[in-house]
């Protein structure tokens, strides 16, 4: 346990003295994360209402094959973008490989079913009078699928932040296809494996610290603006 | 009167079901038409279909002389910008009473000043101008019909559909409801279709009566409806006294079961059998003399007198077999499975 203790304090120090190695990876993390989940979500909203609002033949073979693609692996992720960036894949000549954009198309490999399946379902929950009361007044398509996402936002919303926590916590995309340089495309995650194999415990315990307190920090203003919603309507 | 809505096959299926079946039927502009049926009925599905939210399975509807064309959106958008259905149980959009009502006027493109008046006036209209800056959300059923009411009339429509207005709501909130249409119907030149599962009474206004039964339109006028109540009650069948009217019928108990010792009776005029004098007459057959003949599409209509007048559609076919003429004597049979009774409220006795 003096372990734990002893890498808990320093880790506090690392983190109030504003390290300038830990500030980096964190910066890295936050960006990385933040373009696939932005990327992962304009293609996944989009997406995953079409599927949700429209009535097509393989629907619920689509739906049964996005699920599935929940469970994929990272490292599985990892090999199939390596195998097509690497120098003797079909897009090598880009060279992406280790690059914080390479660790951004991995992870929106791994998010864009997560969205795409979260807001299927937020937006089969919204009750069709709101499709029929925006189209009997007027609405064009866009204008109600507008009003379909507007009431479905705390669903959508959710989807981005399970989202968001789904790539700054995975290690596998960011180990394989970031490759763990320093400065470049250490993250969070792939420090805290690396700190790990060094048995050095201090840095891996302060960015495990930062990692929760930024999961701790979006769950409560989701909650907080879930609250403010549900009061409202009591 | 212009014709608003001209049906003609209109057929709706879901699934095997067929839930509306209306072979012809007519809208004016400028009425107001009570839609009335049991649940079920295909109430919700006709005013759907008239909304242009739904697609028939079969049949066509010409709204203002023009034929509607389902195949094409953009089409069909230009004709709801003239039509709005006001749902039954309606939803409100998340915010604010007035940004429910101004949505109709905000994918108009109308400017934030016009808007403003023409969400204030139609608020007014409806008696909720207090509540426009209220949580949507929080309002009461009453002040939500009354709400949705003001979003459709804030955008001006030709014709306003209400699902079932006075369902769920209070007396007091229905008299007011009434009012409304009533007023919004004189004022301009909005026709209104309603549907309702009550017999209409006095204060619900209705040039036209429409009586839909299991997706069937049976009548288009405000007849063949009768307070009745059971005058001697025996055995397996109980003779039973139309208020007003010069003739008593005896109607088996199965049938009465779900009313009490006075009613609302309707008589089918398409299930009325005109007898042939030479057979003996069954039971609640009564002989009439003929006080109108008119003949509609494929059918005939002719009006008897029993104290009151009596509608009978018969087909045209039927009629050519045996000729009826004005003044004429007939024998006319109601059997049972023309009659359906209701249950009576309080205070709607129909004289």
């Amino acid at each position: 346990m003096d372990l734990l203790f002893d890498s808990v304090r320093s880790a506090i120090g690392l983190l109030l003295a504003f390290d300038s190695e830990l500030v980096d990876i964190v910066v890295v993390s936050l960006r990385v994360s933040f373009f696939s989940t932005l990327f992962g979500a304009l293609a996944g909203v989009p997406l995953g209402f079409l599927i949700a609002y429209n009535q097509f033949r393989w629907k619920r073979m689509v739906i049964t094959c996005l699920n599935t693609l929940l469970a994929l692996p990272t490292v599985v992720i990892g090999l199939l973008v390596y195998s097509f960036i690497s120098r003797r894949g079909v897009f090598g000549s880009l060279e992406l490989l280790y690059t914080q954009k390479a660790i951004v198309i991995g992870q929106l490999i791994l998010i864009i079913p997560v969205i795409i399946s979260l807001t299927i379902s937020a937006i089969s929950r919204i009750d069709n009078r709101y499709r029929t009361s925006a189209l009997t007044l007027g609405a064009n398509n866009l204008q109600v699928a507008w009003v379909i996402c507007r009431e479905a936002r705390f669903g959508i919303i959710a989807a981005i932040i399970a989202a968001f926590g789904r790539v700054i916590a995975e290690v596998g995309i960011s180990m394989m296809l970031g490759g763990n340089a320093k400065g470049f495309t250490r993250t969070m995650t792939t420090a805290m494996a690396l700190e790990y194999d060094k048995g050095e415990f201090v840095l891996a315990v302060a960015l495990g610290i930062v990692l929760m307190a930024f999961a701790f920090a979006i769950n409560i203003i989701f909650n907080l603006l879930q609250g403010r919603t549900n009061a409202d309507t009591v | 009167m212009p014709t608003l809505f001209e049906l003609s096959g209109l057929i709706k299926d879901y699934g095997v079901r067929r839930v509306l079946d209306i072979n012809n039927l007519s809208l004016e502009k400028g009425g107001i038409y009570a839609l009335r049926g049991a649940n079920g009925a295909g109430k919700s599905t006709l005013l759907s279909l008239l909304a242009f939210l739904e697609t028939p399975t079969g049949g066509k509807i010409i709204f203002n002389g023009q034929e509607v064309n389902y195949g094409t959106g953009s089409h069909l958008y230009q004709l709801r910008q003239k039509v709005v259905l006001v749902d039954q149980s309606p939803l409100m959009f998340s915010g604010s009473v007035y940004h429910n009502v101004e949505f109709g006027l905000r994918v108009r493109k109308i400017g934030r000043v016009e808007r403003k008046q023409i969400v204030e006036k139609a608020l007014e209209q409806v008696g909720m101008l207090g509540f426009i800056d209220h949580d949507a959300s929080k309002l009461s059923g009453g002040e939500t019909k009354r709400v949705a009411l003001a979003r459709g009339l804030a955008v001006a429509p030709d014709v306003l559909l209400l699902d079932e207005p006075a369902a769920n709501v209070d007396l007091e909130n229905q008299r007011i409801l009434f009012e409304i249409i009533n007023r919004i119907n004189k004022e301009g030149s909005t026709s209104i279709i309603y549907s309702t599962h009550q017999f209409p009474v006095d204060e619900q206004p209705a040039h036209q009566i429409l009586i839909l039964d299991k997706g069937k339109l049976h009548f288009d006028r405000r007849c063949n409806i009768f307070t009745a109540s059971v005058k001697v009650a025996n055995g397996e069948k109980s003779v039973c006294r139309l208020a007003g009217c010069a003739i008593e019928l005896e109607l088996s108990n199965t049938v009465l079961a779900s009313v009490k010792d006075t009613f609302y009776l309707f008589i089918n005029p398409e299930k009325i059998e005109l007898l042939n004098s030479t057979t003996a007459p069954p039971e609640n057959s009564f002989g009439v003399e003929v006080l109108n003949l008119t003949r509609k599409e494929k059918r005939v209509e002719y009006t008897v007198h029993i104290g009151k007048e009596l509608l009978i559609s018969s087909t045209y076919r039927s009629y050519k077999e045996n000729p009826v003429y004005l003044g004429q004597g007939v024998m006319i049979h109601l059997p049972e499975d023309a009659i359906s009774v209701y249950p009576l409220k309080h205070g709607q006795e129909i004289n």
